[in-house]
C-alpha cells in the first residue's frame, strides 16, 4: 500500500517537475521571419503576426498585450518581439538597449471592419474614403500625421460627435491602443485612425462612442453585437474577411522584429534610481495628463466596487432567503446555482455575461461587470449569511415565538441583530476581495484603475512606475475599507449588546 | 443541431484545437499543484513564526499577511514578472506558481493560525497535565481538533485558488483560460470555447471538492475510528 502510493507520489513529482525551463541563445543569424524558429517571439494575441507564427511553427510564442511586448523583450521575457515597423521607428529603441533586427514583416493593408448586415454603412465610409483619395487631400493629411503624430493630435480635428444627426444613430467604435494610430493624447482619444474615422463620422452625421478592448476581443465583440465598427489598424486577412465586412483599405501596415541590441543589452543611460523614478513619474503621469487617466480609471473601479457590492448584498440576500427555505423544491436548485456560480472563475462568468447573454442587449461594460459581480459575488455572500443565521442558536427563535412574535418580527429582532456582527466580520475579508477582484474588468472594455495603467504602460511602455502605483492604490483602497468595515462592526456589535 | 455540430467541429476538431485546451487543462493543474502544496508549507512556516515569536518576526509576518490580503492578484503577477522577477531566468509559468504561493501562504496562514486558535487553552493545559511535551500536545491533541475547524475553510481557499489561475494568461502562460481565449481568436466564436471553459472549471473544482470532501472525512476526529 504505501508502496504503491510512493509510486504515485513519484510520478506526480516527475510530471510536475517537466514545467518549461527559459533559454537564450545567439540572435545574430536571425535575419528573416523562417530564422525565428526555435526562438521566443512575443506577439499581441490573435494578431496577424501571432497568425504567421503558428503557421511557421517551431516558434516558442509569447502572447501578450500590445503595450507589454516591447517591455517583454527588455525585461528578457522574450527574445524578439513584433511591432508595427512605423511604430517602431518612432520609438527611441536604442536608448532602451534594443533594435530592430529586420522588418517589412507581413506587408499589407488594414481597414475598418463592419458587420456582414451593415453594409449601408460600410459603403457609406468606402465612398467617403473614394473622395478623399480622389481629391489628394488623403496623402498629405496622411504624410502630416506620419512626420509628427504628436503635434497633428493637437492640429487635428479629432473631436468625436457626441449627437448624431436626426436618422442617425450613434457608431460603437471597437478600438485598442496602438500608437500612433490610436491613442490617448492629454486624456483624449486621437490617432491616425481616429482622426480619419472622426471626420467621416462628421460628415456622415453620426455620433461616436469609442470602447477599448483587447484586440483578440473585437471579433467576437463585433460578432455579438457589442460594437459596430472595428478600428484597429486590423489587417485583411481572408479568415477575417469571412467574418468581418472590411472597408476599402486605407492604411499600410507592416511588422518589425525587435530585440535586444547585440552591444550588451543595456548600454543606454543608467541613471540613478532617484532619476529614473523622476524621469518615469513625468512620463507616466505628468506627460499627457497620464494621472487624470488614472483619476478616472480609480473612479470607475471605485464606483463599480460599490455598486457590485450593493448588488452582491441583495442577490446574496435572496439566495440566502432561498437557500434555508424549508421546501427542498427550492433549497435544492438554489444549492446547486450557488456551487455552479462559485466553480466557475469570476472571469468567465463575465465572459459568458458580456459576449453570451447580453451580447445583443446595449447594456454598457459597467452594468455588465455589476451585473456578474453581483451575481458571483451574491453567491459567497449569500453563504456567508447562512452561516451567520445558522450561528444563531435555535432556542432564540424558539423564545421569541413564545413571546408571540412572527417569524418575520423574531428575525429582524432578534434574529439578524445576533447575526449581524458575525456576518459583518466574514464579510469584510470577501468585500475586499471584490474591490482587488475588479481589477479584471479591462476585459469587458471598461476602463478602471488597472485597465488605466495598462493604457499608459501601452504609450510609455515602462513596466515598472504604473505598475507600483497601482498596487499601492488598490492596497491603500483595501485597507480603507478594511476599516471602514471595522468601524461599521464595531458600531453594530456595540448597539446590538445594548438592546 | 447542425450549429452545435459546426461549432465543435472548427472550434475543437479543426486543426486538433481540442489539444490546446488540453495543454491548457494541464498547465492550469499544473499551477494550481504546485501553489497548492508550497502555498501549504510555506502558509504552515508562517503560522508558526506568527503564533510563536512575539518580537519582529512576527510582526513582519502579520504585516507580510496584510499586504497580500490588500493587493490585488493580478498586479501582484505583473509585478513579480516584469519588476521584480525580471532578471531572474524563471520560466512564466514558475513565476506564476511563486506568485500564487506567496499569495496564499498568507491567507493559509491566517485559516490554520484562526483554526489552532480556535481550539480551547484548556485543551494544551489538560495535555501538560498529562506529560505531554509541547509538540505532543501539539499534534495529539491540539491538531486534530483544529483540523475540523480548518478543512472546511482551507478546501474554500483552494478552490478559490484554482480558479484564480485563469489570470496567468496575462504572463504568457497558456492556460486553460488563455487556450479558450486564443480559439476564440481563431474561432473569432464567443458562445462556445467560454461555455466550455467554464464547464471545465466546474468539474475541476467539482472534483476537488469531492476529493477534499473525503480527505475531510480522514481526518477529522469526529467521523474517524479510534
Amino acid at each position: 500500500m504505501t508502496g504503491r502510493l510512493f509510486m504515485i507520489l513519484l510520478a506526480a513529482a516527475l510530471w510536475l517537475s517537466s514545467c518549461k525551463g527559459h533559454m537564450t541563445q545567439d540572435l545574430s543569424d536571425v535575419n528573416s521571419v523562417e530564422d525565428l524558429r526555435g526562438h521566443s517571439v512575443a506577439v499581441a494575441m490573435g494578431g496577424s503576426y501571432d497568425l504567421m507564427l503558428s503557421e511557421i511553427g517551431g516558434v516558442d510564442i509569447v502572447r501578450l498585450s500590445l503595450g507589454e511586448l516591447l517591455v517583454a523583450v527588455e525585461k528578457g521575457r522574450a527574445e524578439f518581439c513584433i511591432l508595427d515597423q512605423y511604430q517602431a521607428a518612432m520609438l527611441n529603441l536604442q536608448s532602451r538597449g534594443l533594435e530592430i533586427k529586420f522588418k517589412n514583416i507581413l506587408k499589407g493593408t488594414a481597414g475598418a471592419g463592419f458587420r456582414k448586415e451593415d453594409s449601408l454603412l460600410c459603403r457609406g465610409f468606402n465612398d467617403h474614403l473614394k473622395r478623399i483619395i480622389d481629391c489628394g487631400e488623403y496623402d498629405s493629411w496622411l504624410d502630416e500625421w506620419k512626420a509628427a503624430p504628436d503635434s497633428m493630435a493637437y492640429a487635428s480635428f479629432a473631436v468625436p460627435r457626441h449627437e448624431a444627426e436626426p436618422g442617425r444613430r450613434a457608431l460603437h467604435v471597437g478600438i485598442t491602443i496602438n500608437y500612433p494610430y490610436l491613442f490617448l493624447k492629454d486624456n483624449r482619444l486621437t490617432g491616425i485612425e481616429v482622426d480619419f474615422f472622426n471626420r467621416f463620422c462628421e460628415e456622415a452625421g453620426y455620433a461616436v462612442d469609442y470602447e477599448i478592448y483587447d484586440f483578440s476581443a473585437l471579433i467576437p465583440a463585433l460578432n455579438s453585437g457589442k460594437i459596430d465598427v472595428i478600428l484597429s489598424h486590423m489587417r485583411m486577412t481572408e479568415e477575417r474577411a469571412r467574418q468581418v465586412l472590411f472597408s476599402n483599405p486605407y492604411i499600410e501596415g507592416g511588422g518589425a522584429a525587435v530585440c535586444r541590441s547585440a552591444e550588451g543589452g543595456a548600454a543606454g543611460v543608467r541613471a540613478g534610481f532617484l532619476d529614473r523614478m523622476k524621469e518615469s513619474f513625468r512620463n507616466n503621469l505628468v506627460e499627457e495628463q497620464g494621472w487624470r487617466l488614472m483619476a478616472d480609471g480609480l473612479w470607475v473601479t471605485i464606483r463599480i466596487s460599490v455598486l457590485s457590492i450593493l448588488a452582491a448584498v441583495m442577490a446574496g440576500a435572496a439566495l440566502c432567503r432561498l437557500r434555508m427555505s424549508r421546501r427542498r423544491m427550492v433549497s435544492l436548485p438554489t444549492g446547486i446555482v450557488i456551487d455552479v456560480l462559485r466553480g466557475i472563475p469570476l472571469l468567465v462568468i463575465l465572459m459568458l455575461m458580456f459576449y453570451v447573454i447580453f451580447a445583443s442587449s446595449r447594456m454598457t461594460g459597467t452594468w455588465v461587470t455589476v451585473m456578474s459581480f453581483g451575481l458571483y459575488y451574491g453567491a459567497y455572500f449569500g453563504e456567508v449569511f447562512r452561516t451567520g443565521m445558522e450561528s444563531v442558536d435555535k432556542g432564540q427563535w424558539e423564545a421569541g415565538s413564545a413571546l408571540g412574535m412572527s417569524r418575520f418580527q423574531v428575525f429582524r429582532k432578534i434574529a439578524f441583530p445576533q447575526a449581524l456582527g458575525r456576518i459583518i466580520h466574514v464579510l469584510k475579508g470577501e468585500v475586499i476581495a471584490l474591490i482587488k477582484m475588479t481589477s479584471v474588468v479591462g476585459y469587458v472594455a471598461v476602463v478602471d484603475l488597472t485597465k488605466a495603467s495598462d493604457i499608459i504602460r501601452a504609450r510609455t511602455l515602462d513596466a515598472f512606475f504604473p505598475l507600483i502605483l497601482v498596487s499601492v492604490v488598490y492596497i491603500l483602497l483595501a485597507w480603507l475599507t478594511g476599516m471602514g468595515l471595522e468601524t461599521i462592526e464595531r458600531q453594530l456589535t456595540s448597539k446590538s449588546r445594548r438592546l | 443541431m447542425p450549429g452545435l455540430r459546426e461549432s465543435i467541429y472548427s472550434n475543437l476538431l479543426f486543426e486538433d484545437r481540442w489539444l490546446m485546451l488540453a495543454d491548457g487543462l494541464d498547465n492550469t493543474i499544473r499551477v494550481s499543484l504546485w501553489s497548492i502544496l508550497l502555498a501549504t508549507l510555506m502558509g504552515c512556516m508562517l503560522c508558526a513564526i506568527r503564533m510563536n515569536s512575539r518580537r519582529w518576526a512576527g510582526v513582519g509576518v502579520k504585516l507580510y499577511v496584510e499586504l497580500m490580503r490588500a493587493i490585488p492578484l493580478l498586479v501582484l503577477l505583473l509585478l513579480l514578472f516584469y519588476v521584480i522577477l525580471s532578471e531572474v531566468a524563471l520560466s512564466p509559468m514558475w513565476i506564476a506558481i511563486v506568485c500564487f504561493t506567496l499569495y496564499f501562504s498568507a491567507y493559509f496562514c491566517e485559516i490554520f493560525r484562526s483554526g489552532i486558535e480556535g481550539v480551547n487553552r484548556g485543551q494544551w493545559e489538560a495535555g501538560f497535565a498529562l506529560g505531554l511535551t509541547p509538540w505532543r500536545t501539539f499534534t495529539r491533541v491540539i491538531l486534530p481538533q483544529a483540523l475540523a475547524k480548518i478543512i472546511p475553510v482551507y478546501k474554500g481557499q483552494m478552490i478559490t485558488l484554482v480558479k484564480s489561475t485563469s489570470i496567468i494568461g496575462y504572463v504568457a502562460v497558456v492556460d486553460l483560460t488563455k487556450a479558450g481565449d486564443l480559439i476564440r481568436s481563431r474561432t473569432f466564436d464567443a458562445f462556445f470555447p467560454l461555455l466550455l471553459v467554464a464547464a471545465v472549471y466546474l468539474l475541476l473544482t467539482l472534483l476537488m471538492g469531492a476529493l477534499l470532501d473525503l480527505l475531510e472525512k480522514r481526518v477529522t476526529p469526529k467521523s474517524r475510528r479510534i
